[in-house]
């Protein structure tokens, strides 16, 4: 009787330890995929454990949208309505807006599972709501990129008409977007409780003024102006990092935007950009590394290397002997972990009207990412 | 890019052309056939009045369809697809059995990533027709049918080619038809179908031209 009950137990133990793919009740698509930098995208089937209807793009990671509205509220209308054939088990897209609808949940699927695992998922609302373009004529001046709106908390993935692999099917792109939802949930939001706190408004209160006064590269350069700039570089390196720490690829926007090559890649030694003279250059000086044409809001992506590059070094010294992306994803949490106290400290060095320079961001910021990881408490 | 077969003007004149070009062809192809069937009148006999028998006619065309579908974008747009069909009729009385091959193709790509559908619809439909004159006769009709679809995608040198599973289809349908003469007749009807792994309905538009055999 003894040896029944545990025979049965056992069974029971067996029986619901099953793997995840046969009890998920998630779908199986045929998806352009890649794993690692050294794998070339193709054809994969891809099973997305938490995409449980195949023809309405929503699940806890994501709500994915084609083409829709846009309101205060945020997206309008309803999530994509994805075309496939069933073959035998595996859904087949059969238009590639519905295959980049699908591809782009799976890939927030992935973001979100490492994001828990990382302890930092809490800090931001998910579902996440991405869209493939918008409505209307706003798509067309944005093609071929992808941007986070923090003033309705969503990732927009533009038409793509260039000739590599679209945006959508970019980890290391929607990864780098991401990110700009965790420094906004962060570094901006502990900048404005101090400003609030001091009873002042930052340089950047009303932003769309702000660029209009300064966008322009003259030799006419204040030190808020040079703050505000600086802290959006910083803001656009951490998401380069975190574009690696995803697609586990130093160059993860090659294969998308080919002039961006060397460029943004983690893997090169030196950026162009990485003094405080070099910084003053870059943002006073037009013709500066021949960049006659790109205003302040351009050249900001040209100090992003500068912390990205530092950051990847870090992982990769720190990888010796060890599992290198649980080194990353480590790295990863503690910079999360940094950013409101991090905020903290650059807000008041600008209420006292101080010059930040990247040396001292930069400085700050490995200081602090020195402590162990903990999680972020909200 | 993604690429997509939209209804304007210049199509719509690419129609009048492909309609054009059918009705030449079957009035070549009628007359030939009538040629080759001449019989020679029969001497006179005398004949005994029979009560008139219905019979089956049985019909034969080409046709021509404008697919209104959802795009699957998140607001109500459409996207239209053209597709060339054969169909067959077989009438009796006001009823009759509608039977219709529809070949759709839809290519789609952004960048690297392309994809080209090809579906095969089969349909059946029931039809009551109403005579209005000896010209013309309106129509509604309720049946269903099968669809195959294959997809070939592919993206930068990977490539696959799936043919999906058989998809069950609901049609409902209404429309107009109207006779030129004893062998010839034109068709537009309106369809709503209801497509198994497509929960939106599409609505087709479609114009036929057919030959009494």
């Amino acid at each position: 009787m003894l040896r029944a009950i545990v025979a049965l137990f056992l069974l029971t133990i067996v029986a619901c330890g099953q793997n995840e793919k046969t009890n998920d009740q998630g779908t199986t698509f045929l998806l352009p995929w890649s794993e690692t930098a050294n794998s070339e995208m193709s054809l994969k089937e891809i099973h997305i454990s938490t995409l449980r209807n195949p023809s309405k793009v929503k699940g806890p990671a994501a709500e994915v949208y084609i083409e829709p509205g846009l309101t205060d509220s945020g997206f309008s209308g309803g999530v994509a309505d994805a075309r496939w054939i069933k073959a035998g088990s595996v859904y087949v897209p059969s238009d590639v807006k519905s295959g980049q609808a699908v591809t782009a949940y799976a890939q927030f699927e992935k973001i979100w599972k490492m994001d828990k695992k990382m302890g930092i998922s809490h800090l931001l609302t998910w579902p996440r709501q991405v869209s493939i373009g918008l409505s209307g004529e706003i798509g067309m001046e944005f093609q071929n990129n992808a941007s986070y709106m923090p003033t309705h908390d969503v990732t927009i993935i533009w038409e793509y008409t260039l000739s590599g692999h679209p945006v959508a099917l970019n980890r290391g792109i929607l990864g780098h977007e991401h990110f700009h939802a965790y420094f906004n949930q962060t570094f901006s939001k502990a900048r404005d409780e101090v400003y609030k706190e001091k009873r002042t408004n930052p340089a950047d209160a009303d932003l769309l003024q702000f660029f209009r006064e300064t966008n322009k590269v003259t030799g006419y350069f204040t030190t808020h102006a040079s703050n505000v700039y600086l802290y959006r570089a910083l803001n656009e390196g951490l998401a380069d990092f975190f574009g690696y720490v995803y697609s586990n690829d130093p160059n993860s926007f090659a294969s998308t935007f080919h002039g961006l090559e060397e460029g943004r890649r983690l893997d090169k030694d030196q950026a162009k950009v990485s003094s405080a003279e070099d910084w003053k250059k870059l943002m006073t000086d037009p013709s500066y590394l021949d960049l006659n044409g790109c205003s302040r809001r351009c050249r900001i992506y040209f100090l992003a290397p500068y912390f990205s590059r530092q950051f990847y070094k870090s992982a990769e010294l720190q990888s010796q002997g060890r599992d290198i992306k649980a080194v990353r994803e480590a790295i990863a949490s503690q910079i999360i972990t940094a950013l409101p106290i991090l905020a903290r400290q650059f807000a008041e060095a600008e209420i006292k009207g101080q010059l930040i320079t990247p040396e001292m961001l930069s400085g700050w910021l490995r200081v602090l990412t020195q402590v162990p990881a903990r999680k972020v408490m909200p | 890019m993604v690429t997509r077969i939209n209804s304007s003007a210049g199509a719509e004149g690419d129609a009048m052309i492909r309609i054009l070009i059918l009705i030449s062809t079957l009035f070549f192809v009628s007359e030939a056939f009538a040629q080759s069937t001449e019989v020679a009148a029969p001497a006179p006999v005398a004949v005994v009045e029979e009560a008139p028998v219905a019979k089956v006619d049985v019909k034969l065309g080409l046709g021509y369809q404008a697919r209104l579908e959802k795009s699957p974008g998140s607001t109500e747009q459409t996207q239209t697809l053209e597709s060339p069909s054969i169909f067959a009729q077989v009438d009796y009385l006001e009823y009759e059995i509608h039977t219709e091959l529809e070949r759709v193709q839809h290519d789609s790509g952004e960048g690297s990533y392309r994809i080209q559908s090809s579906r095969l619809e089969l349909l059946f439909i029931g039809r009551y027709r109403l005579m209005l004159d000896p010209q013309w006769t309106v129509f509604g009709g309720l049946g269903g049918g099968f669809g195959k679809e294959t997809v070939r995608t592919s993206v930068g040198g990977s490539k696959a080619t799936h043919t999906g599973d058989t998809e069950k289809i609901g049609a409902l349908e209404a429309g107009l038809q109207y006779q030129f003469d004893e062998r010839f007749f034109a068709e537009a009807s309106a369809r709503g179908l209801k497509l198994e792994n497509f929960e939106p309905w599409v609505v087709t538009m479609g114009l036929r031209l057919g030959v009494r055999l």
